[in-house]
């Protein structure tokens, strides 16, 4: 069971910027300096986060990317649905009909990934960018 | 962020065991049935939950499967650890260098997940489950 590197990446990023977006606009290249995470990849992430509202960008030649709202409104559980889809361990969870085993109706293990899933999203969703901004340590920055 | 079918027919077999397991051995045909699983993919979990020393099999015509320990000694994150490897939600990255930010999301957000998910499964036994799954008899 694991998130993708997608998934990873999306909030590392994420946090990067909420670290060092204050001064301005960040570039893709400078943000790609700081997380070791090539500019390619960035772009793909950038595009989802920013379709999902997240990210903002200015155009020109300071230009580059600003979080869409303060850092104290963005979730990573939003982050991680804007690039993975749904966080459930298992289809079902959201969606019963989604199972196609014909035990469906007495699975005894449905419970487990509906706990399991409540537990992933309380975290996402209780950890916000300007928290993990603001607990970075500060002789990392730069 | 998925789980595999590996995990997940392998545990409704382990809770079909326990519910099963009354002092014979329970044939691996027996549990593929009423599970309406394949024979062969059990085959697989099964010889790993055997290593494991989650299951102790028998061979021979009287033979099949009984769990190691009481279903309220096993937990769910034994059985799952068996049949998915590192239960973690991002894996380590190895030898590669974490950048600070990949260091600080992992202390502030992995982490966290793990252990929350560690509670879950932990906190869940072979028997909370079988009971489970008789509530759910038709």
């Amino acid at each position: 069971m694991k998130l993708s590197t997608k998934g990873k990446y999306a909030v590392e990023a994420m946090c990067c910027l909420a670290v060092n977006c204050e001064e301005g606009p960040k570039k893709v290249r400078e943000l790609s300096d700081k997380t070791g995470i090539t500019e390619g990849y960035l772009e793909q992430l950038f595009f989802r986060l920013r379709k999902a509202g997240l990210l903002t960008t200015v155009r020109g030649q300071k230009g580059g990317y600003l979080l869409a709202r303060s850092a104290g409104e963005i979730t990573v559980g939003e982050i991680l649905r804007a690039v993975e889809g749904e966080l459930v361990p298992v289809v079902c969870i959201r969606d019963p009909s989604l199972c196609q085993s014909a035990m469906a109706p007495q699975c005894a293990t449905r419970p487990v990934w509906t706990k399991l899933a409540a537990a992933i999203d309380a975290v996402a969703d209780g950890v916000t960018l300007s928290s993990l901004a603001q607990s970075f340590p500060k002789e990392e920055v730069g | 962020m998925k789980l595999s079918t590996r995990g997940r027919y392998g545990l409704r077999a382990m809770i079909d065991l326990a519910i099963h397991d009354q002092g014979d051995y329970v044939t691996l045909g027996s549990i593929a049935q009423r599970q309406k699983i394949s024979l062969n993919y059990l085959e697989h979990s099964f010889a790993a939950l055997k290593n494991a020393g989650l299951i102790r099999g028998m061979s021979g015509s009287q033979g099949g499967y009984r769990l190691a320990a009481p279903p309220s000694a096993i937990t769910i994150r034994q059985v799952l650890e068996v049949l998915e490897g590192d239960l973690s939600i991002v894996g380590s990255d190895g030898s590669q260098e974490e950048s600070p930010y990949a260091r600080h999301v992992r202390n502030m957000v992995w982490d966290k997940m793990d252990k929350k998910i560690d509670e879950v499964l932990s906190g869940l036994t072979l028997a909370d489950m079988a009971a489970e799954f008789s509530r759910l008899q038709p």
